[in-house]
């Protein structure tokens, strides 16, 4: 573990991913090249294989720029720590959910065979040909249906030129839940879910406490007075049944988690920021750079914000991790973001049910919650350190 | 000073309690221009329109809602929340019949997290840099990100699926009535084992952090070292002066823990099927029932400015400078 930099890691992950998925990749590259020729319709490619093309491009040029960029450089020369293994290993799972995912989160796979398999139960999936054909008969077949979109004459014509009669073996590494669908693509497209959900909701928190603390700073002792009263009615109410009803009455979608996890988390943002606002305007550089008729936008920008950044880094960390786990909670409860996002805590409540005969369901997920959420406690404490030594004993 | 601090502490309460009636009408514009209709849960489609209506009326939901507002307004000063559409009852019947049963929970809990908090962190702080404190240390840092409904999975997995010595969920047995009183007593008991220790294990973790990190750095300041090198007894110096101060932060943060408990442990009821606050709330929110949501956020709310009271009185008890700060 000493001599291990962040690089091996890294460099294991990315010819690991090319060995198991090289077929992935020489079917988006005709796919590719069948679109450039003319072959088909852009306009008739599913969104999705937008996806598809972008983590397939990612995944050559990182480590192109990793090379040649000296900034990246640094970072991967690191030591490797359980942290920024972790850390990278979730960055990793986020850019590249499609190339690390076996299948579609959405596909149910044929219920009779495949459904409640313990993980790394591998299932041999027969072709059939024709129009009806399952999605899932072999992968070169189920992935242009993937991305063309079905019921088009062209698609149907796809369905028969791959190798029909044949069938592919298909590997369920974390087993597969009640409707026959691969628990671990849900669970790589729901870490994308949960980080975009928890960055959404802190962006907004900030922005929020950002507003609030500078009005509350500068604004003078009535503002000051108003705003922290308001404040204190946020901290000293549980707003979790306010957060319930509003979801259960106004539809859950995700702007609307986002939404309303960002109103009701921006309170300890908002106290630090209008504290340091207040240390920082009686300090003597302030005072000078005023003094010099420098524009107070300008000493907001130059002078406070690099100095109230550290302590606010910290906390949006925290707050981050936070998100996740009112998110995954909320969910849980059944008042998530709905059933076309994968997002954790629904998997995990839908996995309470078969406890007893397939605890694969629930167990997956709330390991990926809880080391998230470890990372994320872990990356706050050591932030405050590295901007905070006295803290450290 | 007596006095004083008094009247800061009722002017505080008072104001909560404005701030509590300005959200109680908050949530009643929210119920009331939600989509959705109450009626409609008690009313096959089926059936006739009119009678949809009069079930509307038998809600009061009919009136404009100025007249609406000004009947709950009258109501909420004398103190009556209106009937549950769901269970046809005053709504604070309906409250005082879940509210034991909370009570009883949270404050088992509550002794608990506090106790056992307490217990380890004096252990730990006693016996600086030995196995348990160290194994304490790394443990804490794990149960500190384990979400509570994971936690209560876990034990769900570990003690009714593989071990099969717990009920998974419910308060009694199916054949509680044939039981004599030890045999049922043992039974609440068996029931409320697992709901107890996945509530209170991140309590215990939370007290544990906060205290012993307390009382770390109160260890460090001089005025332990000049009463250790005055030759002061260990014990004093622990119990009189270390752990006095390390604790009045805890307090605040006891008073928000114990808070939640009250206002219902949502998560750890809905999991294991108990008839306390939270799931009552729960329930109210997703049958529409808008008295009882209303009551439910009320005595919720009720219940934490009074613990927050409490925690206030305690701190203020303990530290004679705050009643000059504020």
């Amino acid at each position: 573990m000493k001599k291990l930099g962040l690089a091996h890691l890294l460099l294991l992950l990315w010819i690991a991913v090319l060995i198991f998925r090289y077929e992935l990749f020489y079917h988006i590259s005709q796919l590719v090249l069948s679109v450039v020729s003319g072959e088909i319709n852009i306009l008739k490619i599913n969104p999705r294989f937008y996806d598809y093309l972008v983590s397939f491009l990612l995944f050559f040029v990182l480590p192109v720029a990793v090379w040649k960029i000296p900034a990246l450089k640094n970072i991967f020369q690191k030591r490797l720590t359980w942290l920024n293994a972790f850390l990278s290993l979730f960055f990793v799972i986020i850019l590249f959910a499609p190339l690390l995912s076996t299948s579609n989160p959405d596909l149910h796979y044929n219920i009779k065979k495949c459904k409640l398999l313990p993980p790394f139960s591998e299932v041999f999936i027969e072709s059939s040909v024709g129009e009806n054909a399952p999605a899932d008969s072999d992968l070169y077949n189920y992935f242009k249906s993937e991305i063309i979109n079905r019921g088009i004459s062209k698609g149907a014509e796809y369905y028969n030129d791959g190798n029909a009669n044949e069938g592919r073996r298909v590997i369920f590494i974390f087993g597969t839940d009640e409707y026959a669908r691969d628990v671990y693509s849900r669970i790589l497209y729901g870490t994308r879910f949960a980080f975009l959900l928890g960055l959404g909701s802190v962006t907004l928190s900030f922005l929020i406490a950002f507003v609030l603390g500078l009005a509350a700073g500068f604004g003078g002792k009535f503002w000051d007075n108003l705003i922290n009263r308001f404040t204190e009615i946020f901290l000293s109410f549980p707003f979790l049944f306010l957060i319930i009803v509003f979801l259960a009455f106004f539809g859950n979608s995700f702007w609307v988690v986002v939404l309303v996890l960002g109103l009701s988390g921006w309170m300890g943002l908002f106290k630090i920021i209008r504290g340091e606002i207040l240390r920082l305007k009686s300090k003597d550089f302030i005072l000078s750079a005023k003094m010099l008729g420098i524009p107070e936008y300008k000493i907001l920008l130059k002078e406070i914000l690099p100095i109230i950044l550290s302590p606010l880094l910290v906390n949006l960390v925290l707050q981050f991790g936070n998100v996740i786990m009112a998110e995954s909670a909320l969910s849980f409860l059944g008042f998530g973001a709905g059933e076309e996002y994968f997002s954790w805590g629904s998997m995990i409540n839908s996995g309470q049910y078969y406890l007893s005969t397939a605890w694969w369901l629930s167990f997956f997920p709330s390991l990926f919650l809880a080391v998230s959420l470890l990372t994320m406690n872990r990356l706050g404490n050591t932030l405050e350190k590295v901007f905070n030594p006295e803290s450290t004993k | 000073m007596k006095r004083g601090l008094l009247n800061i502490l009722i002017k505080r309460i008072f104001t909560s309690l404005v701030l509590l009636i300005l959200l109680t009408v908050f949530l009643f514009f929210l119920l009331r221009i939600s989509p959705g209709d109450p009626a409609q849960k008690f009313v096959s489609p089926l059936l006739s329109h009119s009678l949809a209506e009069k079930v509307r009326a038998s809600f009061g939901l009919n009136k404009p809602l100025t007249e609406q507002f000004i009947i709950f307004i009258k109501n909420l000063l004398s103190g009556n929340f209106g009937i549950s559409y769901q269970y046809r009852m005053p709504v604070l019947d309906v409250i005082f019949s879940f509210l034991p049963f909370t009570l009883i929970l949270a404050s088992l809990s509550f002794l608990i997290q506090t106790g056992f908090g307490f217990y380890l962190s004096y252990i730990t702080f006693r016996k600086n840099g030995g196995i348990l404190d160290k194994l304490l240390s790394k443990i804490s840092l794990v149960v500190y990100s384990v979400p509570s409904f994971v936690l209560a999975l876990l034990l769900i997995y570990v003690f009714s699926v593989w071990l099969n010595i717990l009920p998974s969920a419910d308060l009694r047995s199916v054949d509680f009535e044939d039981l004599n009183f030890a045999g049922k007593f043992f039974d609440y008991v068996l029931h409320l084992l697992l709901p107890v220790l996945s509530l209170s294990i991140p309590g215990v973790i939370i007290y544990y952090k906060y205290l012993r990190e307390n009382m770390d750095s109160e260890n460090g300041k001089n005025y332990i070292a000049f009463l250790r090198s005055n030759g002061y007894d260990e014990n004093t110096v622990i119990w009189k002066h270390i752990i006095p101060n390390a604790i009045n932060p805890v307090i605040s943060v006891a008073g928000i823990e114990l808070g939640i408990l009250l206002s219902g442990a949502l998560i750890t009821e809905v999991i294991f099927n108990l008839p306390g606050m939270g799931r009552l709330t729960i329930n109210a929110i997703l049958n529409r029932d808008f008295p009882l949501i209303i009551g439910c956020t009320f005595v919720s709310g009720v219940l934490i400015i009074l613990v927050n009271f409490f925690a206030d009185l305690i701190k203020y008890k303990i530290d004679k400078r705050m009643v000059e700060g504020i």
